[in-house]
């Protein structure tokens, strides 16, 4: 081929596969293979800040689930079936619901009391740890005799 | 080679993965698309990748053309690079942009963001010439809703939505080259070749991380390769230090005795000038006869409402010391005049902090004094250790006592002072842009010729 002729042709394909990409849309179509995978956290490993944080998620996580009340509307995505199941689900709900919901309330406010407990435990810990911290600076910044000017020989800070 | 040859390679090479797999695959194809002029060859080479995209899709095909068009030079290689938070002001910014300015010759530079920023502004932040590059500006969705200045990525969770950032992985896809500068590791690469540059892991591994997924790892300092391996698992590639361009020439003895520290009034207190208004006054206190004349200058930007602000604000004249002054949001001329006229830089930040995050990754301030002869008398941990070599072209401290101590040393030597200036003066050098530049062009110069197939 030519130049200007694999110019043509390469132009051709190009602008071929550009709209086969945009048609695929999603990453792993994209990508050839799924892209997202289970990534389990090493816990052990943490910073302290990252600890916090991670508690923090874990709560608001926990925060969101408490509630264990059946809740949302029942929907149906078939199409002929689909109302009466739909109304068999929400028979089931309104017979059993007042059973259910002397259980789930009690498991509710179970929930809220251990959700409530967690934060003030987490807060408890943020303060206690401030202090530390400050208590941590103060003595740092007292005076001592120490024999080095320079040349530390300390291991730097937050070096890994 | 026949349709057939080429078949028979491809189907061994696609059943491999990796960088070797692909450069072989295009080499073939390139050698195909040579050696089969006509009609022909061209329903040969279309046969031929709709096999290769039945195997590998329509994007690994779409990056083989890309890459075939580059190495017949029938047109420059594009090269994209994302930040998130280029519509403001920060070293990392100021990292990207350097690197658009030193590829935009030989590359077609886009430069893609999530908010609006003018080229102009970039070229007057950064003083970089950057009329070649072009920017693009996709807005995520996610983040538009809550309409935030600052595209927090660590908002995002598998549990809560959906990746709202594969709107970038998507449109990475149409470049020959990628470089993620925006620490966001939840962008998918897509193009032919990728790097993702590290200023410091600020999360761990979680949903959405690809990080492992780039061809090449850029780190900023040694500090930040340490915790890239600690804490991603993964092995750091390219060591290439942030571009630093203060270089002030300057009579070294003509410098006023002024003790200065350049860093953002963070309104965490991370940068601690609070801590520097305390040591100050503690020195005045201790030795007020060596201290006469010398002053204090806490320079930086800062947001408008600054409660950490305020309390340096308060700290100064509640001393009653006429010797400290603040320089807030000055114009980056007025701060390069400091740097001329300081004879020593202070910087705490990582002081008394356990957080890695809350250690300077590099500590681009500190070069910047370097290189404008100030003496560094820095914090001894974090990229700070790889710039100033203790008791040589600086002094690092552990202690508030023990910067107290070095201080009042150095003020009383002047002959050291002014040996370490020197030295710290040539130091400084080893970061400046021109070195940034060189070794930018050299990497992608490498990294272009194999993409070319060495065409």
């Amino acid at each position: 081929m030519e130049n200007e002729n694999i110019k043509e042709t390469l132009r051709e394909l190009k602008e071929f596969y550009g709209a086969e990409r945009e048609k695929s849309a999603t990453i792993d179509k994209l990508a050839g293979a799924a892209v997202d995978r289970e990534i389990v956290t090493d816990f052990w490993n943490l910073t302290a800040a990252e600890i916090e944080r991670e508690m923090f998620i874990r709560l608001d996580l926990l925060d969101q689930d408490a509630d264990c009340l059946p809740g949302g509307p029942i929907v149906s995505h078939r199409t002929l079936l689909g109302k009466p199941i739909v109304f068999c689900k929400k028979l089931i709900r309104r017979l059993a619901g007042p059973y259910s919901a002397m259980l789930l309330q009690k498991q509710n406010r179970l929930n809220r009391e251990l959700v409530t407990f967690q934060l003030l435990a987490f807060l408890k810990l943020r303060q206690l740890d401030k202090r530390f911290r400050e208590m941590e600076a103060r003595i740092a910044d007292l005076p001592d005799p120490g024999p080095a000017e320079t040349g530390t020989g300390e291991k730097a800070a937050g070096t890994p | 080679m026949s349709p057939k040859e080429l078949r028979r390679l491809l189907q061994v090479e696609l059943s491999r993965q990796g960088e070797a797999s692909d450069t072989a695959v295009a080499l073939a194809l390139r050698a195909f698309v040579t050696g089969n002029p006509g009609p022909q060859g061209t329903v040969a080479l279309k046969k031929t990748l709709r096999f290769i995209a039945g195997q590998r899709g329509s994007q690994y095909v779409f990056n083989l053309l890309n890459r075939l068009e580059v190495s017949f030079a029938l047109r420059k290689p594009s090269l994209a690079i994302y930040d998130h938070t280029l519509h403001l002001i920060g070293g990392a910014q100021k990292y990207a942009c350097t690197i658009a300015h030193a590829l935009q010759d030989v590359f077609d530079v886009t430069l893609i963001v999530n908010k609006p920023v003018a080229q102009q502004d970039l070229q007057n932040w950064y003083q970089l010439d950057l009329s070649r590059c072009r920017i693009t500006i996709i807005p995520i969705p996610f983040y538009e809703k809550e309409n935030k200045e600052h595209l927090d990525p660590a908002a995002v969770t598998s549990r809560r939505t959906a990746n709202p950032f594969h709107i970038i992985s998507l449109e990475s896809g149409r470049y020959d080259f990628f470089i993620n500068n925006s620490m966001v590791e939840m962008v998918y690469p897509l193009a032919g070749v990728s790097l993702f540059i590290c200023h410091f892991p600020e999360r761990r591994p979680a949903s959405y991380f690809y990080v492992d997924r780039y061809q090449h790892l850029v780190f900023n300092s040694r500090y930040t390769a340490g915790w890239i391996v600690k804490k991603w698992g993964l092995r750091p590639g390219i060591h290439l230090y942030p571009p630093v361009d203060m270089d002030g020439r300057m009579d070294l003895s003509a410098k006023e005795n002024i003790i200065l520290s350049a860093a953002r009034f963070d309104p965490g207190g991370n940068k601690q000038q609070l801590r520097m208004v305390q040591a100050f006054k503690d020195m005045c206190r201790r030795q007020p006869q060596a201290l006469r004349g010398w002053k204090l200058v806490l320079a930086g930007g800062s947001p408008k409402d600054n409660p950490y602000l305020q309390r340096i604000r308060q700290a100064v004249a509640e001393s009653g010391q006429e010797n400290m002054e603040l320089q807030v949001n000055i114009p980056a001329a007025e701060l390069k005049t400091l740097y001329q006229r300081a004879r020593i830089f202070w910087h705490l930040c990582g002081l008394y902090q356990s957080e890695p995050e809350l250690v300077e990754h590099f500590g681009m301030t500190t070069a910047e004094a370097m290189q404008n002869g100030c003496v560094p008398v820095v914090f001894a941990g974090g990229g700070l250790v790889e710039i100033v070599e203790d008791g040589v072209s600086g002094l690092l401290f552990s202690s508030q006592e023990q910067l107290l101590r070095q201080t009042l040393r150095l003020i009383s030597e002047p002959q050291r002072l002014l040996g370490l200036a020197e030295s710290a003066r040539r130091r400084g050098q080893t970061f400046s842009r021109e070195i940034f530049t060189a070794r930018v062009e050299e990497i992608f110069a490498a990294m272009l010729n194999d993409y070319r197939l060495g065409g």
